[in-house]
């Protein structure tokens, strides 16, 4: 398969979630600071906004990562039980 | 007999009942004698009115698979006390423009609220949103099926495009400059995706007014007020004037001197109107109405920048574009907004608003970006030094030096 330049689908989605999960607990991550993470590792050629953008929409309509919200403001996660929520 | 000696178990939210005015206490109570969330409301707000300290935590994980907007999430930590509001999460669902239901709709959600809520409505939250107060995390996806099966959606919350707002428009108001539902529900449609999937670096609200009366108050709340205004002359019926003047107004100190421009005077007979020098205040028209009209050449001011105080103070819009039409497809409109939310994106702190990067940046920065050309109704306070400076015109200084 030749080479078109641009980072497998798949492989932008693996290295989305090894950046948020790897930042859990340490940094509310915004769908900006993964795109310009991702950007900044594979290059403006081989990784655009775009491609961010479905990457992103992909793994959370997966269910792999989710959206959280605080204080107005929301973020990337990977699901996890809340510590505010209570136990069952 | 035992019943008039019984002490009520909430003697501080009765206090709330008191009075000729609507209570917030008095509807739910009502709604606890059939929905034990309700009822458990009831005794975590009496709890936080004793302690005086709330019993919510707030944020978290919860929605509906896909979206990142719309559900916030609430937990009680109490729920060994109160077990039916441990969850009460809240819903916000995208209103209709202008607000306008069937008794058929509201019917609908009213059900579906019952049957998976605690049945407790805000008609409606600031932002606009139709609000569901009170439910656990295993009724979200139920209740979202049933709402989107019945055509309701989620509105939003967080960083994105909330759900955007106008008043009733030229549906019920003489004044409209510009078809304010209309706009609503195209930008609502258009930027779906932005509504639902969190990728600002703040919330964003569009807030559609449809004459300088600005009924949504989107001129202190919106990021983007959208108001209707004209270009041309007021009109003026002449003979509708003297007969506001024959039934007793005075025309000259209730119009004319109370105008801010002071652009009109009254002879006895004419009204007449320097319209250049009109600030569209609205006072004549709003006190004439059977006289004054709006002029024909209708479109609206963009305005940006306005906030209320959470992490810095309060801020007003200002005039960022004096007169756009505004008609479908709204193309000049869209193509602004976008590289409005370009700039932001690039530039803006995470929880920065849009008023706040440019307070930050500077006016001049920002018009550059956008490729737009200064205008003397983008200070927002005439009289005194606006602070905007450009590249040029030290280029010029240089020169001649």
């Amino acid at each position: 398969m030749a080479d078109s330049g641009v980072v497998p689908m798949d492989e932008l989605q693996n290295e989305i979630f090894k950046m948020v999960q790897e930042d859990m607990g340490k940094k509310q991550l915004k769908a900006k600071d993964i795109t310009n993470a991702m950007i900044q590792k594979f290059g403006e050629e081989k990784c655009t906004k775009e491609t961010c953008k479905e990457a992103i929409r992909t793994l959370i309509d997966s269910g792999k990562l989710v959206y959280g919200y605080f204080g107005g403001s929301s973020s990337i996660q990977v699901p996890h039980k809340e510590g505010s929520e209570p136990d069952k | 007999m035992a019943n008039e000696t019984k002490k009520s178990s909430t003697p501080l939210l009765d206090e709330l009942e008191k009075g000729k005015w609507p209570s917030f206490v008095k509807e739910i109570k009502k709604m606890a004698d059939k929905n034990p969330r309700a009822k458990d409301l009831l005794g975590q707000l009496e709890l936080s009115y004793t302690d005086k300290v709330t019993h919510w935590k707030h944020g978290g994980l919860v929605g509906v698979r896909g979206y990142g907007g719309g559900v916030i999430g609430r937990y009680s930590d109490s729920p060994d006390k109160f077990p039916n509001v441990a969850h009460f999460h809240t819903m916000r669902i995208n209103q209709p423009s202008g607000w306008f239901y069937t008794s058929k709709a509201l019917r609908e959600i009213c059900d579906v609220w019952e049957q998976h809520g605690s049945g407790l409505t805000n008609m409606h939250g600031s932002t606009g949103d139709l609000v569901l107060l009170g439910t656990s995390t295993d009724n979200l996806e139920p209740i979202f099926t049933k709402l989107t099966s019945k055509g309701w959606d989620l509105g939003g919350s967080g960083s994105v495009l909330r759900t955007p707002s106008c008043c009733a428009g030229p549906a019920r108001c003489e004044f409209a400059c510009y078809d304010t539902l209309k706009l609503t529900y195209d930008l609502t449609q258009e930027f779906q995706d932005l509504l639902h999937r969190p990728q600002f670096p703040y919330k964003w609200k569009f807030k559609m007014s449809g004459c300088p009366n600005d009924c949504v108050a989107s001129v202190a709340r919106a990021d983007m007020s959208i108001i209707g205004i004209w270009k041309d002359d007021i009109q003026v019926d002449q003979q509708a004037v003297r007969e506001y003047a024959k039934n007793g107004v005075n025309i000259q100190s209730e119009i004319c001197d109370l105008c801010p421009a002071k652009c009109m005077s009254w002879d006895g007979n004419d009204l007449k109107i320097v319209n250049k020098w009109c600030n569209k205040c609205m006072h004549c028209i709003n006190a004439l109405p059977k006289a004054l009209r709006p002029g024909k050449e209708r479109g609206a001011a963009i305005l940006i920048g306005a906030k209320a105080p959470i992490l810095q103070g309060a801020q007003m819009s200002s005039v960022l574009v004096p007169f756009m039409k505004m008609e479908p497809p709204y193309k000049e409109l869209k193509d602004l907004v976008e590289k409005i939310w370009d700039f932001w994106g690039e530039y803006g702190k995470n929880r920065e608003r849009i008023g706040e990067l440019i307070q930050r940046v500077g006016m001049g920065q920002f018009l550059e970006a956008l490729e737009l050309d200064p205008k003397p109704q983008m200070v927002a306070n005439p009289r005194t030094n606006p602070f905007i400076f450009y590249e040029e015109y030290f280029e010029e200084e240089g020169e001649e030096k």
